[in-house]
Order: structure tokens, then sequence, then C-alpha cells
């Protein structure tokens, strides 16, 4: 078999390291990439370098953002006394998109996994230790997934920032607004009604 | 709830097979190595996802064939469910009831449950107590969503506390790993309670009903009791059973704080459900270790029984029995309560190789069908 030109081969390889991407869909997006004009295949690679170079992680909320501190960071408007935890930069945007919260956020970049071997000096605990020691914090929210990491994450921070006097929250389980009882999963119901509140 | 036909393509030596299920109890004729045995797995495959004897799903798949297929139509008191698992090689299994896909395997449970009596089950009463938690958590499975789920958490806590625990045995303990420690003791603890209350609630049930079993069985010579044995119970039989999920969180606390030490010396979790156990006693002595061979199968025989109820309790429909050569392994005394307790009300499966085994009158409400090299005649 002729193996692809050199230049093509180191392509197809690059794009096979992406997550989800598999050597066919790689193959695909390679032959895709050269099929195009020039200008295509210079404008997405400058778009990556220049994601690469001009991103950086806020120096105070560990978000991404191209201005550090970050806009959220900076804004007037916002509630200093009041922090939401997330594991990942998207689950921000996942947040904002709802404009329901005008507090600040705090990004972990990830949950505690020993299996992964990731531990508390791995994510970015100290940074909100730091800014939780301001005495500005009253509140923070763990919003981390719902899942063993995420909740060992959560009891850790907990532990951590109640004795220094913060209430500390944790995102609750629930009904997805709009759908019909029947068809939410029984873990889900399960969990819904174990938190139940009075009306 | 009952089969009413069963499709296989490329399943083990099965071609192609459609089956119509004419009714509650189906025997199943053929000499050994024709594809008696495959037929339950089938089934069983349908209500699970996997096999009860192959570890890999490729095993499932004939040999010169790219992929397998099992369809299966159930019969509930309420509607009816089309099963499709579809096995190929190199991929992962693709499951839908009623045409819809199935996301998350444990997804599958419920819409057909089954229970199984293989002469492996012979050894449920004095086999290892890894035997005697598959055979309770299998039948909890079926029947509880959330216990699936807690069960599922729970292994999942265990590995990572067990990574954890490992990397401080080989050096790294400090302050940092044993306070991150804490955070997978204390989940441990609380999806471990979870899955232990379900566990002592279930065993309750089925010792209520086995032991109906047994005294039938025995003539009320001699009585069974079932009992469920918490991992920190060393005491054969328990002295007690857990009464509360609050008993069960305090005493797991207890033993957890007792054995950490040893815990991150050995770098393994030594506390938990995963170390539970079920004795069966008769007249209170353990029948693992006095129990005559005799008695052993006239326990585990009570304790099927009782598993088939216990789901009908849960659920509200009988399961589907599939009986795996079994009847050739009792005695004509136990062989005829047993299938007298289960005829007419269970759909059942039974694989043998000679019909003398089975009365006339039995015989005579069957639909037999013959198997030879994976194919099936009514």
């Amino acid at each position: 078999m002729l193996p692809y030109p050199r230049p093509l081969a180191k392509l197809i390889d690059e794009l096979t390291r992406l997550p989800g991407i598999g050597p066919k869909t790689a193959q695909r997006l390679a032959f895709f990439i050269l099929s195009g004009p020039k200008e295509r295949a210079k404008a997405l690679s400058d778009a990556i370098l220049e994601a690469k170079d001009k991103l950086v992680y806020c120096s105070i909320c560990c978000n991404i953002t191209d201005v550090d501190p970050c806009r959220i960071c900076t804004s007037e408007k916002r509630d200093r006394r009041i922090i939401t935890v997330v594991e990942e930069p998207k689950d921000v945007v996942a947040i904002e998109r709802t404009r329901e919260f005008n507090g600040h956020y705090h990004v972990l970049h990830g949950a505690l996994s020993p299996i992964d071997g990731i531990g508390p000096s791995q994510l970015r605990i100290d940074e909100l230790l730091k800014r939780c020691h301001s005495g500005e914090v009253q509140e923070v929210v763990v919003a981390t997934d719902p899942n063993p990491e995420g909740e060992a994450t959560a009891l850790y921070l907990a532990r951590l920032l109640k004795p220094l006097g913060i209430k500390v929250t944790r995102m609750a389980h629930g009904m997805p607004v709009g759908s019909d009882l029947e068809y939410v999963d029984e873990i889900t119901l399960a969990r819904a009604i174990e938190g139940r509140r009075e009306l | 709830m009952q089969i009413r036909r069963l499709v296989l393509r490329g399943f083990r030596n099965y071609r192609e097979l459609d089956f119509s299920v004419a009714g509650q109890l189906c025997l199943l004729l053929g000499e050994n190595a024709q594809g008696k045995t495959s037929l339950l797995e089938a089934i069983y495959c349908a209500a699970t996802g996997r096999s009860f004897r192959a570890s890999l799903d490729e095993e499932l798949i004939a040999w010169n064939s790219r992929e397998a297929d099992i369809r299966c139509l159930v019969e509930k008191d309420l509607g009816e469910a089309e099963i499709e698992i579809q096995l190929s090689r190199g991929r992962n299994k693709r499951i839908r009831v009623n045409g819809q896909l199935v996301r998350r395997h444990s997804d599958l449970f419920g819409h057909l449950n089954v229970v199984t009596f293989t002469p492996d089950d012979l050894q449920l009463v004095k086999g290892s107590p890894a035997g005697r938690r598959r055979f309770l958590d299998i039948e909890l499975a079926q029947v509880s969503g959330t216990y699936r789920h807690d069960l599922l958490n729970y292994h999942h806590i265990l590995r990572q506390r067990n990574s954890l625990l490992k990397s401080m045995a080989e050096g790294r303990e400090n302050r940092e790993t044993r306070e991150a420690l804490a955070m997978w003791d204390e989940q441990l603890v609380r999806c471990g309670s979870r899955v232990m209350w379900k566990r002592t609630e279930a065993v309750a049930k089925l010792a209520a009903i086995g032991r109906h079993f047994h005294g039938e069985i025995t003539n009320g010579a001699e009585e069974l009791t079932i009992c469920y044995r918490p991992f920190y119970e060393k005491a054969v039989p328990p002295t007690t059973s857990p009464a509360s999920p609050a008993e069960i969180e305090t005493a797991f606390r207890a033993a957890l704080a007792r054995l950490q030490p040893v815990e991150i010396r050995r770098g393994q979790t030594m506390v938990g459900p995963q170390r539970d156990d079920i004795d069966f006693l008769i007249d209170r002595r353990p029948v693992r270790i006095y129990g005559s061979q005799g008695q052993q199968r006239t326990a585990v025989l009570a304790g099927k029984l009782a598993e088939v109820d216990f789901m009908r309790e849960e659920t509200n429909e009988y399961p589907v029995l599939l009986l795996d050569d079994v009847m050739s392994e009792l005695d004509q005394q136990r062989r005829q309560f047993f299938l007298q307790s289960v005829t007419g009300r269970v759909q059942t499966f039974i694989t043998a190789t000679s019909q003398a085994y089975f009365p006339e009158p039995f015989l005579q409400k069957a639909q037999v069908a013959t198997i030879k090299a994976g194919s099936l005649e009514v």
C-alpha cells in the first residue's frame, strides 16, 4: 500500500489526537481541509493559534479569558458576595445562559478523581480559598457534576470553607422543567422526592 | 409476564430461529451441545443485556458471523414490549425497546424479568459469598432502578477509593490525601448504606417466602431461615438484622474507623457491601457447614422459588423462569414439588436431555420443542 505523503500523514496524525476523532474522521477532515481554498485553511490555523496565544486563565476565577482579570470578575454590576464553583469553563457558559445568576464564578478545571491522579492540588482550590479569605464572600454555591467525583469535590470544598464562616450550598437535584412526570427517569424522580420542599 | 416470540440470528449456533412460544410451559429437549442452554442464554440476554455464562459479548456471536441479533416479544399485564439486542464484533451492542434505542445499559432492566436456575445454582448455599451476593443483586437490580443506580455508583466510588488508598500505600500519604480520603469515605458510607438497607429489606422478604416453600417441601419437618449478614457482622448466624438505614450507617462508620489504618497500609478498601453475605440456616444451624447435600439442595430450591415470588410481589408480575438442566439434579420428590409450584403461574422454560424426568400430566400441558444443531422443531 502506498502511504500518504508525509505532510498529509502528519495532518491526519495531528487531527487524530483531538478528542472524539478517530483515524477515519481524521482522514475525512484532512481531505476536506485540503480540498478547500488556501484562505480557509489559513483561517483555521490562525484561529487555533490566536485562541492559544490570546487566551489565558483569569487570575481570579481561573476561567478562560482574553483579558485578565476576566470581564465577569471586573464587572461592577455583579454581586461579589456569592461565588458559584464549577468544574469546567463550559459550565460557566451554561449558567450564564440562564441569566439568573448575578454573582461570580470559580472554575476548578476538573474534579477529585484518584483514578486519574487528580487530587486537591491539581484543582484550582488554593485560588478559591484566597478569594474566600478576603472576607467579602458570604456564600459559595457548589455546582460540580452530580456524580461521585463531583460529589467528593463538593464535600471537600464544604469542609474547607465552612470553618471560614461561609455558607456553602449545593445545587439541587430535581425535576426537569416542562417535562411530564411520567417520562422522568426513576433515579431523577427518586432524588426529586428526597429533595421535596414544603409549599 | 410472558415471552411470545423469540427471534435469533447469528446467536451462538443459531443461524436463524423464529420461535413462537405457545403458552406457560415450554420444554426444550435435545442432546448435549445442540443449543438448549444457548436459547435460555438468549432470553437472559434480552432481560439483562448480558450472558449468564460468557464474559464477553463476542462469544455470543456465531463463529462465522459478524453480528448477532436477539429479538424478544414480551407480553405483560400492561401491554407488550419488543426487546432487540444487536451484538457485533468490534462495536458496542445496541439495545432497543419498542424500537427506541436504550442509551444506558441499565435502562433495559425491568422490561423482561427472569429468574434462572442452573446446576451452578446448587452451589448457592455452600459456594462463595460472591455467588450469594450476585443472586441478590441480579434479583434486586431487576425490580429496583434505584438499587441499580446505587450499586453502580457504589462500585464506582469503591474504585476511586481503592485507587486513592493504593497511592497512599505506595508512599503518597500526606495531609492532602488523608483529607481527600475522608470525602470518599463519606460517599462510600452513604451510598453503601443505601445498598445494604435495600438488601436487608429484600432478604427479609425472601426469608419469609422461602420459609413457606421450605416448609412445604419438607412437610414442616425442618425450618429454613435466610439471614442477611452485613460485612461488619462476623457472627454466623448474625445475632440481629439491621433495623434501620441509620443503624447500618452507624455500624458502617464504626467499622471504617476501626479498619482505616489497615486499609491505608494494604491500599485496599476492607469494608462495605462488597463483603456482605447471606446465611441459609436449617433449624438455626448454617446449612453450608452442617447441612447434608440434600438439605443444601432443598434450601436452594426454596430460595429460588422465593426469588420468583419476591419479584412478583415487587413488580406485580411473575418473572419468566429459566431452568437449565436442573431436573436431572433433583430427586423425584423435589422435582415434583418444584414443577407443581411453578406450573400454571409462571412462564417456564425448561431444558432437559430426556422427557423421562417429567410426569405425563405435565407433558400434556407443555409445548415440547426438540433442539438439534441450532434448529428447533415443535
